[in-house]
């Protein structure tokens, strides 16, 4: 079987079509939006549209899933036991017994809220960043900045379910979300483990880190106002090991990816 | 043509649709749901607002069906700014029902959609797509429910009137504002007492 799987051979049927992040990005509509009042863009049910932007969300939860299943799936096997110690395999086969059920949950309340498998286009910037060749990096790109992310976005739904009176969805995202916090925890773990005499691995990795929390703050995406869809979850963070200081940087990250956001998107707006 | 549609704006530049093709996707939705020939229509397309924020406006403006929807609604979700055209038909028969309503099938009194509640809303929109299922429009059923009761409520109640509504033939303001209120009755969530600006997609 082939180590290291690239992106563009992620298995997937018919039913799935990708998109890139720079598609999003570059949209034209996306300036226009920005000079709009739309009120708040916080995921909530008494806003235009909350029906359609939350079945949106849970697809991309679903195929959120489906690419952290590959993504720890793949550090089972991509590493040799000198590169990384056999039980930090058997934690990564653990997390895709985890991330199996997130998928099949993720059907379901897909069924629940009126959505198909495939309906929203899929961006593969998940499995991506689970593409480092160092288990380190690989570890604080998935179980520390993807799955933290997870706990931003379960949060965010199982409020949303609290708040419309849906059990079902408020049920599934807080079992979801209790184990990605332990998945966030086994990261953190581990990093310290493997860097304990590594001081510079160990930055590296927080580095490699904090690009990829950039990336998933997706121009604005997650962050702590009214203009996040995700809100940054910091009780549940701190749940799963992360300081104060870390979930401010990410709070900032946060802050900055929306900026480069719209000044990419003015440059790209075609000139009047 | 035997209708007289308008379309606003007369060509895209944000979004990949083709509004010839959406003119003639609108004539055909207007004849099949039964929208008398001498009513005009004007349709108003948003093409800034992205699919997943869907949202369609429909009054009776002296006599003419003035439509506004965001670009969202027409739109291919896996493929960006591209139509969807099975959903553009759907989505535009619905509006164009809704019109029809308002203009002689019991919604004659209705306030403009821009002062309805999201809960009146929901109803005449199950009220709506039940109609056209029954006239061989595919439509995700699901999706309705859902966007249904997170309006209504999730209870049996609510879940009872939906039904009802699914199934109606022939509904009235009037029955509609009954059926609004057996679902405030049966609703547990707290109201919020505080009075909360009304957001709209459209621009004021």
């Amino acid at each position: 079987m082939k180590k290291n799987l690239p992106p563009s051979e992620l298995a997937r049927d018919s039913r799935f079509v990708r998109s890139t992040i720079m598609d999003a990005i570059m949209d034209p509509r996306n300036l226009a939006m920005s000079e709009r009042d739309l009120g708040s863009a916080k995921l909530q049910p008494g806003r235009p549209a909350a029906a359609d932007r939350a079945r949106n969300l849970m697809h991309g939860i679903f195929t959120g899933e489906i690419q952290a299943l590959e993504g720890a799936g793949r550090t089972t096997f991509d590493f040799d036991d000198d590169e990384a110690p056999f039980a930090l395999k058997l934690d990564m086969a653990r997390q895709c017994w985890d991330e199996s059920r997130h998928v099949e949950i993720s059907v379901k309340l897909g069924d629940w809220m009126g959505t198909e498998i495939g309906e929203f286009n899929e961006a593969t910037f998940l499995y991506e960043a689970a593409c480092a060749t160092d288990p380190i990096l690989r570890l604080c790109g998935v179980n520390r900045a993807l799955e933290g992310l997870a706990i931003d976005v379960f949060n965010t739904m199982r409020e949303f379910g609290d708040i419309s009176g849906d059990p079902i969805l408020e049920f599934c995202e807080d079992w979801m979300l209790a184990d990605e916090v332990t998945h966030v925890k086994m990261g953190s773990d581990w990093l310290r483990r493997l860097t304990e005499n590594d001081p510079e691995r160990r930055e590296r990795a927080l580095e490699f880190q904090r690009g990829v929390d950039k990336l998933f703050s997706l121009g604005g995406f997650r962050g702590e106002t009214e203009e996040n869809p995700i809100q940054l979850a910091r009780k549940l963070r701190a749940m799963a090991g992360f300081s104060t200081d870390e979930i401010d940087e990410i709070s900032e990250i946060s802050v900055q990816a929306q900026e480069d956001a719209r000044a990419m998107s003015a440059g790209a707006a075609p000139s009047s | 043509m035997s209708h007289s549609i308008s379309l606003t704006p007369e060509a895209f530049t944000l979004v990949k649709y083709d509004a010839a093709e959406l003119l003639a996707i609108a004539e055909a939705a207007a004849t099949s749901v039964g929208v008398p020939d001498d009513v005009a229509i004007s349709i108003e397309v948003d093409e800034a607002l992205p699919n997943p924020l869907i949202a369609s406006l429909v009054d009776d403006v002296d006599g003419t069906l003035t439509c506004w929807f965001t670009g969202g609604t027409f739109e291919d979700p896996q493929r960006q700014a591209e139509l969807q055209r099975d959903t553009a038909k759907v989505e535009l028969a619905a509006a164009f029902l809704r019109g029809r309503d308002r203009l002689g099938g019991g919604f004659e009194g209705a306030p403009p959609d821009g002062e309805i509640s999201d809960r009146q809303r929901a109803i005449w929109d199950v009220y709506t797509d039940g109609r056209l299922a029954r006239q061989g429009y595919r439509l995700n059923q699901a999706r309705r429910r859902y966007a249904y009761r997170l309006q209504a409520g999730f209870n049996d109640v609510a879940d009872a009137e939906y039904e009802q509504a699914w199934v109606a033939g022939a509904m009235s303001w009037d029955a509609l504002l009954a059926v609004e209120a057996r679902l405030a009755d049966a609703d547990p969530r707290p109201v919020s007492k505080k009075p909360i600006r009304r957001e709209s997609l459209r621009p004021s």
